[in-house]
């Protein structure tokens, strides 16, 4: 039979994300000082405890997989507005990573961490978790109302709803993007328009089909700005893509006012 | 003959487990990996797949839309298509599965259970 496990593969990615956590933990917090929390830096943390949840699972690593779960449940409520995003939450996610941290250490020499101190942390988080601040959103939605394709909707992950909704809340203009690229090169094309794009807003998906002809594909990116459409269209023109300005997603309306992150 | 299959995950621990437990499934398999959504879409075009294994959380395009682009393309929509996910909404399960997707599986997923499914859509040889 096969080990299907290779604990330095682990060790490496689990380093490897630890360290990208305190990056982006770091820059969530400089975002909560200015006043602005970036969407994507908050789904990228969330991202993060998502796949250390995952790996540490799938090896056995039961206290890792439980601490980590419950970063991960914290961190979506956090991304989906069902809590706040403060300094509160960035100081015990700081302090969860520094603990996983001496976790996956002590598991590279064969050693554990003291129990106590993952059930202290645990605790912490189950606390905030259940925190009467925590709201409950209403998750449904109608898209009676919106002029975005559904072939388009029916493929967003319920974050990206919850963007589209976000940014529908904040009074930000939607757009979808069409564009078409080779398929030898179209990530540096799109990358190079996704950076243009979330410079003016936020880009809430990118969906691929099938291009005009075999050799193409073509990229339909939905996405939100504060600008108007003039603004857009005169920053676009001269570039080979279609854009148009859609209705987004009705806004859900909270059982109390959210304080989650702003587009 | 042998099947050629696509892996398409952005954890490298995922990936390298998800291919070990394929690997035994059967001598012979052709298997090939993306690390993201991207890569897979540059992939297709010049390989013909029998099975596609995809996550959804991931960078770039999602696992949902890389699902959508496979089975709404004349040229990829017969390849049968295994999501494989940390356990996640309900919402995106039912997505995955109504976009065509012929498998749903909750990680962390036990390699028995894996090969099985792969069983099922693999030419036998």
């Amino acid at each position: 039979m096969t080990e299907f496990k290779d604990i330095n593969e682990f060790l490496a990615e689990a380093e490897e994300i630890i360290s990208e956590l305190s990056n982006t933990l770091s820059k969530l917090s400089e975002g909560i000082n200015a006043g602005r929390v970036d969407p994507d830096t908050l789904n990228s943390i969330f991202r993060s405890a998502h796949t250390l949840k995952g790996i540490s699972g799938m090896f056995g690593f039961a206290e890792m997989a439980t601490l980590t779960h419950k970063m991960e449940d914290i961190l979506d409520s956090v991304r989906m507005g069902r809590l706040p995003t403060n300094h509160d939450i960035v100081n015990i996610m700081f302090e969860a990573v520094d603990l996983i941290n001496e976790m996956i250490v002590a598991k590279g020499k064969g050693e554990e961490v003291g129990h106590d101190k993952v059930d202290a942390i645990i605790a912490r988080l189950n606390r905030i978790g259940e925190s009467p601040s925590s709201l409950s959103v209403v998750s449904t939605y109608s898209d009676e109302d919106t002029d975005i394709d559904k072939g388009i909707l029916g493929v967003l992950t319920e974050y990206e709803e919850h963007r589209l909704q976000q940014n529908m809340k904040a009074g930000n203009t939607i757009f979808l993007a069409g564009v078409e690229f080779s398929i030898a090169a179209f990530d540096e094309g799109l990358v190079e328009l996704t950076d243009f794009l979330k410079s003016v807003g936020e880009v809430i998906a990118t969906l691929p089909s099938t291009g005009d002809s075999k050799d193409t594909l073509h990229f339909d990116i939905l996405f939100g700005t504060q600008k108007d459409a003039a603004y857009i269209e005169e920053m676009l023109k001269g570039r080979n893509l279609t854009v148009r300005r859609v209705r987004g997603l009705s806004v859900p309306v909270p059982q109390a006012e959210s304080a989650g992150p702003e587009a | 003959m042998s099947s050629k299959i696509l892996v398409v995950e952005d954890s490298p621990t995922t990936r390298a487990m998800i291919i070990s437990a394929i690997e035994e499934v059967a001598g012979g398999l052709e298997i090939f990996e993306s690390k993201n959504g991207f890569e897979a879409l540059k992939l297709l075009p010049h390989h013909s797949f029998d099975l596609i294994i995809t996550d959804i959380n991931m960078p770039d395009i999602n696992g949902l839309e890389l699902v959508s682009f496979v089975k709404r393309n004349q040229a990829y929509r017969h390849i049968p298509l295994i999501i494989i996910t940390t356990e996640g909404s309900e919402r995106d399960r039912e997505k995955g599965l109504s976009l065509g997707a012929n498998e749903y599986l909750v990680k962390p997923f036990n390699p028995e259970m894996l090969q099985n499914v792969v069983k099922k859509y693999i030419k036998k040889g």
